[in-house]
């Protein structure tokens, strides 16, 4: 019996896209650079100032990041599984990973909040921060001696004097109230006085500008070079080799990688509060992009194929991508849930405050139960719950309308849970959600998908060259 | 045990299959082997006689085993003061034995379930033993806390049992969450391991020619006949099976990592432990696969079957789970310092520095350092390099238990407290003797049961799927792609 015929792309396949794709970028970059000067005036204008658009700005800039650092994974750990059914799909996640460089842009106003020195957004970016002994009562770095950290919050300043009261006698520790969190002044006021020493060494403008900076870096070089790579097969280049090439290289770029985006996740998110910590948040930053980027890969391929572009994608890939936007919706479940139950059981003041802020305590009565608690709830419900009920079935995941549904329900609670993590250190338990916000999304949003978008027109949507293209037109799922 | 390996394969040039071609994917099954020799070599080391190595090793496992027996009776007639135990390193040994025999496990669980859920043929020559090896690990994981409760007899009160004296167990322990999590993972273990073996035992009990061996694997193959019908069912079986298994490779080990996790003690109290055990687990079971595996496949002539590339890509899974581990170690450090916080600092640095810096030592040894010659090809083809990384693993994770409860109890947070920790014979009898326990039923499943799935191994040989050969025709590989595709599309390309 004879072979079966190899599978082959359709002519359809190799299109590119065009003119009207290359407009669409710059008119989304364009929109987007607008967004945000119009973010930018109307929360200097009075809504919230400044520090508002800051923190509106990293919410998005973390948003947006997540779903391009996930696609750059999906690329590596495809090649280490030397995957195939992932081969007609890969070349939309290689562009969302190459589209780093513009995420690199995208990052200056950071940077800026930062090097401004006076704390706005970071509070251990604050000039002050520098010199030790503005402090007055702080024990310095070389005494070693503990800090305990308590939250004082204006508005729960009174809830909260038990807390502190248990904390002065508990150690030898020179004392450290910190009053990170609720409102605008404490960012600003006592803030900038209370540090925890230790970490100084880490927590400068210019280490984190050099962190940044080799973060960026890397994450540009390793996204254009799967993409140049992958491109390259496609030009006459010895595709075994090339592939091998990619392959060898993904092992060691995946090390860097789980490592970058773990301090990048500590620096951008976590650091927003000196105090907190959390061995996890590296993996929890990751759970959500991974799950952010595969519902980002359906869209993306959906809108294409509407278009007429990509036909040899099939339900098969769907069917995988959705099986896998599944894994992550519960992988999500799986460490958010390990992150605060740890917290929460062993309800230690140093990092159970840090979820307080963000609604959820115990606490009777507590002015923290609100707007965020609520939001809260919606994560476990939306971000977690239902979407896994709903993600359960294979046909659903065969069903393209079905499984865009359910990819703009999880991008929009992806949102949500940067949005919930974020926001509160800029004010809590009030809720803050307005023209700001949106603005900075669509701002954030348009150049980044924008400038994917000009980079998907540079080359051909499938990585037609990869010598494992047959397998991934014909895999069939069970 | 027969001797398989014949003089005419000694001679015959071994395909190298581990070499990385992406234009054709590697062949699983060497040796010219079709179907029938496959089924001949597999149930033959069941029908056979053992080797007189298996006889030596035997023997070996199963003194170790009485030793166990008698180390439990002595336990029992005198108390658990026996033990190292004490204020404050209450938790020593038996915690210690536990974590480290359920951790291995999970690469059996790993291997039958995730691995099939993501298509890796490879595992159809391995999943077998790991699965056996799971049920194993999780008896011995199983004895120490069931004979750490102080008074054995009283064992069943870790169970909610309902009961006139109105008593129940304390739900929002962790312990007892261990209780549900390693009773679950044990049922869908066995179960799985069980229905997965319905095939291979029905083959089993068609060539057996001994009337109890036919009257025994007869039960057990609960009438399979390989009608379409069973087929089918078993097929959809074992998918459900696989992925009710899958969570539990997580769960499991996350709940046991929560025993340390929810305490308030630094080194115990960190929120990256779940994904941390998992991961661990997964290596040191990966670990004890390859000890396994490289040396059956010598011993029971299955070197055509459990090739280089399986040993590569259990190498590779090993490296690769081992990166996390170190990755959870490095973000641990980093973290306790960055805390700034007293306790944690000094729990960490506690543990490089202190007293016990030499368990230490050996953990970042065995963990991190030894196991990245496997970075290099020629160390994940020579024997000798693969069976001393996984050695190292073996002993790392042991000693990675060792280090995460030794340490942090010794010295808490009142220096008053601090004392030191010194097992007794006992215990590292038991520990000795937890491996014949572990050794004895794997050596009798090797005998009596079907070591190798072969219903499913045959399903990733080239002879499944496009070609259809003529009786006495040569197979010859180049002939199409080895490539396992159990599942052709049974749909149209345009959708659903």
């Amino acid at each position: 019996m004879a072979h079966h015929p190899e599978p082959q792309l359709k002519d359809a396949d190799r299109r590119r896209l065009g003119a009207g794709a290359r407009s669409f970028g710059w008119t989304a970059i364009v929109v987007g650079v607008v967004a945000l000067i119009a973010a930018a005036l109307l929360a200097k204008m009075g809504d919230g100032g400044l520090e508002r658009f800051g923190f509106a700005y990293v919410l998005n800039y973390a948003y947006f990041l997540s779903i391009s650092l996930g696609a750059l994974c999906i690329v590596l750990v495809t090649h280490i599984f030397r995957a195939s059914w992932v081969v007609v799909i890969r070349r939309i996640a290689e562009v969302m990973a190459a589209n780093m460089p513009v995420m690199a842009v995208l990052f200056i106003p950071i940077l800026l909040y930062v090097l401004m020195g006076d704390g706005m957004l970071y509070p251990w970016a604050a000039k002050k921060f520098d010199n030790p002994s503005a402090g007055g009562h702080h024990a310095s770095v070389e005494t070693h001696e503990t800090q305990i950290v308590t939250v004082s919050t204006e508005p729960a300043a009174e809830e909260h004097g038990g807390h502190q009261a248990a904390h002065a006698v508990e150690g030898d520790a020179a004392h450290a109230e910190v009053g990170l969190a609720a409102s605008r002044d404490a960012h600003h006021g006592e803030l900038v006085d209370v540090l925890v020493p230790g970490k100084r060494p880490y927590l400068t403008r210019s280490f984190f500008t050099a962190r940044w900076v080799f973060y960026l870096v890397l994450w540009s070089g390793l996204g254009l070079f799967f993409l140049k790579t992958s491109t390259a097969q496609e030009s006459g280049g010895d595709k075994a080799k090339l592939t091998r090439k990619m392959e060898v290289l993904a092992a060691p770029g995946t090390l860097l990688f789980a490592l970058t985006i773990t301090f990048a996740a500590f620096d951008l998110v976590m650091s927003l509060d000196p105090v907190w910590f959390s061995t996890m948040w590296g993996v929890y930053f990751f759970a959500g992009s991974m799950m952010g980027a595969f519902a980002t890969l359906i869209l993306a391929l959906m809108a294409l194929q509407r278009f007429g572009y990509v036909p040899s994608v099939s339900a098969e890939h769907y069917h995988d991508l959705g099986k896998l936007l599944f894994t992550f919706v519960f992988f999500w479940g799986y460490i958010a849930f390990s992150q605060f139950m740890l917290i929460w059981y062993a309800n230690l003041p140093e990092t159970n405050y840090w979820f307080e802020l963000r609604g959820i305590t115990s606490e009777a009565g507590s002015p923290y139960i609100a707007g965020w608690t609520c939001v809260a709830w919606v994560l476990l419900f939306g971000h977690l719950l239902i979407p896994f009920a709903g993600l359960l079935s294979r046909w659903i995941k065969r069903s393209r309308k079905l499984l865009a549904f359910w990819a703009i329900w999880l991008l929009v609670m992806h949102w949500v849970d940067h949005w919930w993590v974020v926001m509160p250190h800029y004010a809590s338990p009030a809720v803050t959600f307005g023209p700001v916000e949106v603005l900075c999304l669509i701002g954030v949003g348009g150049v980044a998908i924008g400038g994917a978008v000009l980079c998907a027109t540079r080359q051909g949507l499938i990585a037609a060259g990869d010598p494992r293209l047959g397998e991934s037109l014909s895999y069939g799922n069970i | 045990m027969a001797t398989i390996t014949t003089q005419h394969e000694m001679d015959r040039p071994l395909v190298d299959n581990t070499i990385d071609d992406p234009t054709q994917r590697a062949q699983l099954v060497l040796g010219g082997n079709d179907f029938t020799t496959v089924t001949d070599k597999v149930t033959g080391i069941a029908a056979g006689k053992p080797p007189i190595g298996w006889w030596i090793a035997f023997a070996l496992a199963l003194s170790l085993l009485t030793m166990l027996g008698a180390l439990i009776g002595y336990l029992f007639t005198t108390g658990v003061g026996v033990w190292g135990n004490n204020q404050p390193v209450s938790w020593g040994f038996p915690i210690i034995n536990f974590v480290f025999w359920v951790g291995i496990g999970h690469a059996g669980t790993l291997i039958s379930a995730i691995l099939f859920l993501f298509r890796q043929n490879w595992r159809t020559a391995i999943n077998r033993f790991a699965e056996a090896m799971t049920i194993f690990a999780v008896m011995c994981a199983g004895l120490f806390p069931g004979i750490h409760v102080g008074r054995p007899w009283l064992a069943y009160w870790l169970a909610p049992v309902p009961n006139q004296m109105g008593m129940w167990p304390q739900f929002r322990s962790p312990l007892l969450w261990d209780v549900f999590a390693v009773g679950t993972y044990a049922t869908v273990s066995l179960l799985f391991w069980y229905v997965g073996m319905v095939p291979d035992l029905a083959t089993l009990r068609d060539r057996c020619k001994n009337k109890y061996g036919q009257m025994a694997y007869g039960l057990f193959s609960l009438g399979w006949t390989g009608s379409s019908r069973h087929w089918h069912r078993y097929e959809k079986a074992y998918l459900l099976l696989a992925a009710l298994a899958t969570p539990l490779v997580l769960s499991v080990h996350s709940v046991v990592s929560f025993d340390f996790a929810v305490a308030q003690l630094p080194g115990w109290h960190t929120t990256i432990f779940p994904p941390y055990f998992v991961a661990g687990a997964i290596y040191g079971g990966f670990a004890m696969v390859i000890t396994l595996a490289v040396p059956a496949r010598y011993i029971l002539g299955l070197r055509d079957l459990i090739t280089d590339r399986h040993i590569e890509n259990c190498c590779k899974v090993m490296l690769g789970t081992g990166m996390i581990v170190a990755y959870a170690y490095s973000i641990e450090f980093f973290v306790a310092w960055y805390s700034g916080h007293h306790y944690e600092k000094y729990a960490f640095l506690n543990r490089a520095l202190g007293p016990y810096q030499w368990a230490y030592g050996t953990m970042i040894f065995c963990n991190i350092i030894g196991p990245q010659i496997l970075w290099f090809k020629w160390c994940r083809r020579n024997v000798f390099t693969i069976m001393f990384a996984a050695m190292c693993v073996n002993v790392g994770m042991w000693f990675e238990r060792f280090v995460i409860v030794v340490t942090s109890l010794h010295r808490d947070f009142l220096p008053s407290s601090w004392a030191m920790f010194k097992p007794t014979w006992v215990d590292i009898g038991m520990l000795v003797g937890s491996f014949g326990l572990f050794f004895t039923f794997f050596l009798l499943f090797c005998k009596f049961l079907p070591v190798i799935a072969m219903a499913e191994i045959k399903t990733v040989m080239p002879q499944a799927h496009d070609i259809v050969h003529e009786p006495g025709e040569p197979y010859n590989p180049d002939e199409d792609q080895a490539d396992y595709r159990p599942d052709h599309p049974i749909t149209d390309r345009e959708g659903r």
